[in-house]
């Protein structure tokens, strides 16, 4: 994976004046829109006191109440009902599977810039837009906000993920599931390396809270077409299994499954009122929001 | 192809080895990390390594780099482009067993022989010794065993073909003999023939040849063996009141020719033609050419019938005979009276025109004359006595060297016959047996079948005797020095024999009528009699022609000179006798030839004339008809009875049976392995530099 010290490199300008143009619209409308065309499922901005919460790493620390910290002497922040219009929310996989690459942009740093690039454009719609990593649990989580400072916390999250463990939706989404108060748009990003069933089952605790779903599948062209030849010993970046194959008596077989897979998460994302799209990492990224985004202009 | 290690064979097996490793491709399964396996595992497992074969140009010079190393290792050999080398790292001594019969002499196959010869000899090792046999019917051993090549091969090109017939039994045992006191510590018969059929008799086979002797034939026979030839020749006599004539039937036989065809048969006598005929030759048969009867002057001549059918072996298409007219012999046929009863006999014995007997019938009881000199022999049938002056008649006549032979029936009496017939008799008539309600008729029991009488019927069988029964005979005693010929069932004697001074008397105890039994009714009567009387008369038949390979005394080369040597008169020997053989050659007898020798053999196919005292006589002699037949007889049948008797044998149609160190010997000569090896190695090379082409293409993926 490329690294970079610099956490706006997510931001290439280039994609942004492609997506400057597009308008990312909330199929629920449900709770309002501020200047964007989707809607806020809270009218208004609004500074009404919500709720303390204890601050956490990654908060401004000018959001937390002196005074409370002067009676308790603990650091607590405020919150606020009606912060934003809505709240995004990014579910980035990170699991091992996302560190393969075969071209110039691991399904990692892909996933990276889809989700600096969402988190970006949800800033610039005034959307709270949270980040939660995870792999086989919750890695870390970035509640949404909608402040300056949090899309540089958000992208500095982004930096520093590194796929490792396994991949598991059921456990930790569930988790996530239940700490989501609000409703709002949860953006899944993932190679989705799991059975489908899985997938869609833990996306339901979303869909049942009555958010709405993006699922956005990343994938290798090398995963995607296999072109693998000579014999080889494959190594699972998951399991690290190993087995020796001659891919050119695979491939057959490995297309149809996938293809399968891939069918069948199409299916059932339907079925669930899940918009998924399917992104290679050797396709500009911008190509990639323009397509969901025009999917999604289309289907409102 | 043989292999000298064939065990190597197996490591053939080896080219399993590139084939897996092409197909496992170990030195290209490079770990690779791939974001999930979880397709993968889905499958069947044995999906994910289905091999296919990739470089198969590396892989086919890897294997067959492989294979030729292996062949390499294996040390193969061919034994068909050259000839068995003879070395050895033992010493051996050898048999060069060389057919130069006659039917050598069909097209080239003697030359091919001594070329195989030759060869064999050239590829000796330096100490085997080897002796050369030339074998027809008879076999001769040409040196003692010797090493030194240049002498042996000296011997082998001056062999020539003979024009006798082949017996190869004698002439393996002969080099079984020669083996046996050979130095070599192997022994082997290198036995080159043309292995004709004819040389060779199953039944008469009792060959055994010592352990550890091997033998490997040559069969030089080819394939053509199309052959034609006039095989039996038989000159008859057609006597007349007025003139005898002579009547010719020559047997022509076709061996194995490709196709019927026509040809001629001519008739010389004397170097004339007398009559042609044409014939018809089947491919493989043979068939009865009569010439018409003509008259020819007393005294001998000669003639020849000859074949006029162009094969490669000429010489068997003329057969040489000689004509002599003989006076026939006078017998006189003594019975009582001149009953019917001696009808049979006096036809047998007088009957035909070319019989060499003139019967003369007289009544014993008449008042006959008792000169009996114009007579060769008695025959005393069915009389009831015999007085003492004809007793005495009968001894002086048989003492000079004449036969007497008596016959029984019903009315010889036992009586009629005591006194001095006794001493002509060879036994003393005791009683008549007669066969009726309580004696039964007898049958002959036992026969002396290698007698002169009846070894003649060995063609035919003796059952026409055994199956004869007798009602009756006379029992007799046998003197002391007779010899009983033949025996009823009883163990009486049925025909007895004795000298009697320089004759011969015979007593045939039964009848040669109808008296006691039915002979006269069979078709060996007339031989029978004959065969009788010549016996009793020492009669000698002359044949019309001998055949090559035979020894005959020299009395039948000229009967003079046969009268001069048995008179052993010394002066006759004062000049040397000369036989002109039928290529030209003379052969001179002198005095101690002929004192060491009175015999001659008869080597070449013609006519051998002899000359004494102006009494010119001819012989001819003719190649044996066995020769003419050229059908071969496998040399695996004649190795197979060999080898019952633990013989160690191989044909050369079976190189792959050689010894080890014929084998070596081979592989040696031919060195194959270093070709196989270098092939191997250029291929290696290929590989080389294919694999790394191909090894490039691959880092540069």
């Amino acid at each position: 994976m490329k690294t970079s010290s610099s956490p706006t490199r997510f931001l290439d300008p280039a994609i942004l004046s492609r997506l400057g143009s597009l308008e990312l619209i909330a199929r629920t409308v449900v709770e309002g829109f501020v200047s964007g065309l989707h809607q806020s499922p809270y009218l208004g901005f609004s500074v009404d006191f919500a709720e303390y919460r204890q601050y956490m790493p990654g908060d401004d620390i000018r959001r937390i109440d002196w005074k409370v910290f002067a009676r308790s002497d603990r650091c607590y922040v405020k919150e606020y009902e009606g912060e934003t219009n809505t709240n995004v929310y990014l579910l980035l996989d990170v699991s091992g599977s996302m560190g393969y690459q075969s071209a110039s942009v691991s399904k990692i740093e892909y996933a990276s810039y889809l989700a600096a690039c969402l988190a970006y454009f949800a800033q610039r719609q005034k959307d709270n837009v949270g980040l939660v990593t995870f792999d086989d649990h919750l890695v870390d989580k970035l509640p949404a906000r909608c402040r300056l400072g949090h899309l540089n916390s958000l992208l500095h999250l982004l930096d520093k993920v590194r796929p490792t463990a396994k991949t598991e939706f059921g456990r930790p989404l569930q988790a996530l599931a239940e700490t989501l108060r609000r409703k709002g748009i949860v953006v899944l990003i993932s190679d989705l390396y799991a059975p489908p069933e899985d997938v869609v089952q833990s996306l339901r605790h979303f869909r049942f809270k009555g958010n709405d779903l993006v699922v956005f599948h990343i994938l290798d062209p090398q995963e995607r077409n296999f072109e693998f030849s000579r014999s080889l010993r494959m190594e699972d970046m998951e399991t690290k299994r190993q087995i020796v194959m001659v891919p050119e008596a695979v491939r057959e077989n490995y297309l149809r499954l996938l293809n399968g897979h891939i069918e069948t998460l199409k299916k059932e994302c339907g079925v669930l009122g899940a918009d998924y799209l399917l992104l290679d990492t050797s396709r500009p990224l911008d190509y990639a929001l323009y397509s969901y985004l025009y999917t999604r202009h289309k289907s409102m | 192809m043989s292999f000298l290690s064939p065990l190597f064979l197996f490591a053939g097996l080896a080219i399993i080895a590139p084939i897996l490793l092409h197909l496992v491709r170990r030195e290209e399964t490079r770990k690779v990390p791939f974001s999930s396996l979880m397709f993968v595992t889905r499958m069947p497992k044995k999906s994910w390594r289905k091999q296919k074969l990739r470089h198969l140009l590396l892989l086919s010079l890897r294997v067959a780099a492989l294979l030729l190393l292996v062949l390499a290792f294996a040390r193969p050999f061919f034994t068909w482009k050259v000839s068995a080398p003879i070395q050895t790292l033992q010493s051996r001594s050898l048999i060069v067993l060389l057919d130069n019969s006659f039917s050598m002499r069909f097209a080239d196959r003697f030359e091919k022989a001594k070329t195989q010869a030759l060869q064999l000899v050239s590829r000796l090792a330096g100490r085997d010794s080897v002796q050369v046999v030339v074998f027809s019917d008879t076999s001769q051993a040409l040196n003692s065993p010797q090493t030194e090549r240049g002498t042996i091969q000296t011997l082998i090109r001056g062999v020539q073909p003979s024009y006798r017939s082949t017996n190869y039994a004698q002439a393996l045992k002969l080099a079984n003999q020669l083996l046996a006191s050979a130095p070599g510590e192997v022994r082997e018969i290198h036995w080159i023939s043309d292995f004709q059929q004819t040389g060779w008799n199953d039944a008469q086979q009792d060959l055994a040849l010592d352990e550890g002797v091997k033998v490997q034939s040559y069969d030089v026979a080819g394939t053509d063996l199309g052959n034609a030839a006039v095989s039996r020749v038989q000159v008859s006599e057609a006597r007349s009141a007025e003139s005898v004539q002579l009547k010719v039937r020559a047997e022509v036989s076709a061996f194995g020719l490709k196709a019927a065809a026509p040809a001629g048969v001519k008739l010389e006598i004397g170097d004339k033609l007398l009559q042609q005929k044409q014939v018809f030759l089947d491919p493989d048969g043979s068939q009865e050419v009569e010439f018409d009867p003509f008259n020819q002057p007393p005294g001998v001549s000669t003639g020849r019938v000859e074949l006029a059918y162009s094969d490669p072996l000429p010489l068997d298409n003329v057969f040489n005979f000689v004509l002599e007219q003989r006076k026939a012999q006078k017998l006189l046929l003594l019975a009582e009276g001149r009953d019917r009863s001696s009808l049979y006999l006096s036809k047998a014995l007088g009957g035909s025109p070319d019989s060499p007997f003139v019967v003369d019938l007289q009544d014993i009881g008449s008042n006959i004359s008792f000169d009996l000199s114009p007579y060769s022999a008695v025959l005393v049938n069915n009389v009831a006595g015999i007085t003492p002056r004809w007793a005495s008649t009968f001894y002086d006549f048989v003492s000079k060297g004449n036969g007497i032979i008596f016959l029984a029936g019903e009315r010889v009496s036992p009586v009629g016959f005591k006194g001095t017939i006794e001493k002509v008799l060879p036994a003393r008539i005791t009683a008549a047996y007669k066969a009726n309600a309580s004696r039964k008729e007898l049958f002959i029991g036992e026969i002396q079948k290698q007698h002169p009488i009846f070894k003649v019927f060995e063609a035919v069988h003796y059952s026409y005797f055994q199956s004869t029964p007798f009602s009756g005979y006379l029992q007799c005693a046998p003197h002391e020095g007779s010899q009983v010929l033949a025996r009823l069932e009883d163990g009486s004697p049925l025909l007895v024999e004795a000298p009697v001074g320089k004759g011969r008397s015979l007593l045939f105890t039964s009848s040669l009528n109808m008296d006691w039994n039915d002979l006269p009714l069979k078709s060996i009567f007339l031989p029978f009699c004959q065969q009788l009387v010549k016996y009793s008369v020492n009669f000698e038949e002359s044949p019309n022609a001998f055949s090559v390979g035979d020894v005959i005394p020299l009395g039948k080369l000229n009967p003079l000179l046969g009268k001069l040597l048995n008179s052993k008169r010394t002066e006759s020997f004062s000049q040397s006798w000369k036989i002109q053989k039928p290529f030209g050659e003379i052969v001179e007898l002198n005095d101690r030839d002929l004192f060491k020798s009175s015999f001659f053999t008869l080597d070449e196919p013609g006519l051998y004339q002899t000359t004494v005292r102006n009494s010119r006589n001819w012989v001819a002699a003719n190649v044996s008809n066995s020769e003419s037949d050229l059908r071969k007889v496998e040399p695996q049948k004649i190795l197979s009875a060999i080898r019952k008797n633990d013989t160690q044998t191989r044909s050369h149609s079976q190189p792959l049976q050689g010894s080890a160190d014929q084998r070596l010997a081979w592989e040696a000569q031919q060195h194959l392995w270093w070709f196989l090896g270098l092939l191997a190695l250029a291929i290696l090379l290929v590989e080389s530099f294919l694999a790394n082409r191909y090894y490039k293409d691959t880092v540069e993926q």
